[in-house]
């Protein structure tokens, strides 16, 4: 969606109207529940995740201001919180804490095998989370959300160069990875 | 690393995106019911309107009320405002015209009360109540006719007869303070060289009415000379004057009076005159 008609729509939401509000709900449900999903694994949990988010985002659209980051930006920000929140209640750590250096980047060919291994949605999240909260953010909003360089960029708060640069990154150390994961038993 | 090494580096990175991009596809499920709650959600906005949007309209249509009602609350039947009144009564905001008869009424009732308890102490006072209550009564009655008929006829036989007592008060204290202007006179003014009411002095007396007699006093201040003069149906002979300072001999009267000598208003003087 344009940024302009996007605009119009949220106004229109915003003041009421149902087929705008409907608009909005087709364009970013699913995006918002494959975000959840690739955070929370696809399923009820992921499903309650975009549903509270819709629902914070009907009781708090009156107050939206159209800023930097537009409505991607605060809609996928309210994802996020209610993921955090959802992860906090049951009582798991976020596993991205657990990273506080980006992985040493390696230059070494991927063996076919181990990008074999990535077909494992739940390997993969699992190789998502040691990233560095960024680098992780933006291969979720491009690869998870489905959103382009712009709409990351507008998401995360950064410019469509900062987040090709992210996203060049994080591969790289995902590609890293890999080998190590594969020598696993 | 050379160009080569770059370009594969390139490819293995697209592919590696390719393949998260793939792994991370999860099918969308039916979200109806939540699509109905949001879009439901959404639409009751409108409905809803902020706090400030009904508060600032509302307390400026508030105040205009009660603006309205103080400025309008003692409008009478032909004033700007009375209608104003009439309709704000109408909703509770102002009196309604039944209570402001009602309130007018009582206020009448007192007045006539009041001048009917101080008809012999205070004729004056008394008037001046009765001609108070005969004013509210006059408000009362053109507020009234705004009633309807039957609470309009009702009202009305109140007021008449408030309006009776009133008048009843009024005369009766007129009447107690005619009486009192004739007794000094009717005790003090007759025999020879009596005055009038003040500090009259001389031979002769007379009076305002039907006074007789020789000599005459004038009706004020330092009257003195002799003889008599009266306003009405006097007679008698000598001289006196109305006001201060007269002398003179004779008599003089306003009306059918007859006699001799002279008499004057101001500071007159003569030795003779026939009234």
């Amino acid at each position: 969606m344009e940024e302009a008609q996007l605009r119009g729509v949220v106004r229109r939401a915003s003041r009421g109207d149902e087929s705008a509000a409907a608009a909005l709900f087709d364009e970013y449900y699913p995006r918002v529940y494959r975000y959840a999903a690739a955070r929370l694994g696809a399923g009820a949990s992921a499903e309650d995740a975009a549903s509270e988010t819709f629902a914070k985002v009907v009781r708090e659209i009156g107050r939206f201001k159209w800023r930097g980051a537009g409505f991607e930006g605060w809609l996928f920000r309210i994802a996020r919180n209610v993921i955090v929140d959802m992860q906090r209640r049951g009582g798991r750590e976020l596993p991205a804490a657990e990273i506080a250096e980006p992985v040493e980047t390696s230059h070494e060919g991927l063996p076919e095998q181990a990008v074999t291994s990535l077909e494992s949605a739940v390997e993969l999240r699992a190789l998502l989370d040691r990233l560095p909260p960024e680098q992780r953010e933006v291969l979720l909003l491009r690869f998870g959300a489905g959103l382009d360089t712009i709409e990351t960029g507008r998401a995360m708060e950064r410019n469509a160069n900062a987040v090709r640069q992210l996203q060049l990154r994080a591969l790289r150390n995902v590609r890293a990875m890999v080998p190590e994961k594969v020598t696993e038993p | 690393m050379n160009d080569r090494e770059k370009e594969l580096q390139a490819e293995e990175l697209a592919d590696l995106a390719r393949r998260l991009e793939a792994a991370l596809q999860v099918e969308t499920p039916d979200a109806r019911r939540e699509k109905a709650l949001f879009v439901a959600g959404a639409g009751a906005r409108r409905s809803a309107p902020s706090w400030a949007g009904v508060l600032v309209p509302g307390a400026a249509v508030v105040v205009v009320l009660v603006v309205l009602a103080l400025v309008s609350r003692s409008a009478l039947p032909g004033d700007t405002l009375f209608p104003v009144r009439k309709v704000l009564g109408g909703v509770g905001l102002a009196p309604s015209t039944a209570k402001e008869v009602r309130a007018r009424l009582g206020e009448a009732e007192r007045l006539v009360v009041s001048a009917s308890e101080v008809v012999f102490t205070s004729p004056g006072r008394a008037k001046d109540l009765a001609l108070e209550a005969l004013q509210v009564l006059e408000e009362a009655e053109d507020l009234a006719d705004e009633l309807d008929g039957p609470r309009q006829e009702a009202f009305e036989d109140e007021i008449e007869s408030l309006e009776e007592r009133a008048d009843a008060a009024f005369d009766e204290a007129d009447d107690v303070l005619k009486d009192r202007e004739r007794e000094p006179e009717d005790d003090d003014s007759s025999g020879p060289g009596s005055g009038g009411d003040d500090d009259s002095s001389g031979s002769g007396s007379g009076s305002d009415d039907d006074s007789s007699g020789p000599g005459s006093g004038g009706d004020d201040d330092d009257s003195s000379g002799s003889g008599s003069g009266s306003d009405d149906d006097s007679s008698g002979s000598g001289s006196g004057g109305d006001d201060d300072d007269s002398s003179g001999s004779g008599s003089g009267s306003d009306d059918d009076s007859s006699g001799s000598g002279s008499g004057g208003d101001d500071d007159s003087g003569g030795s003779s005159g026939k009234g």
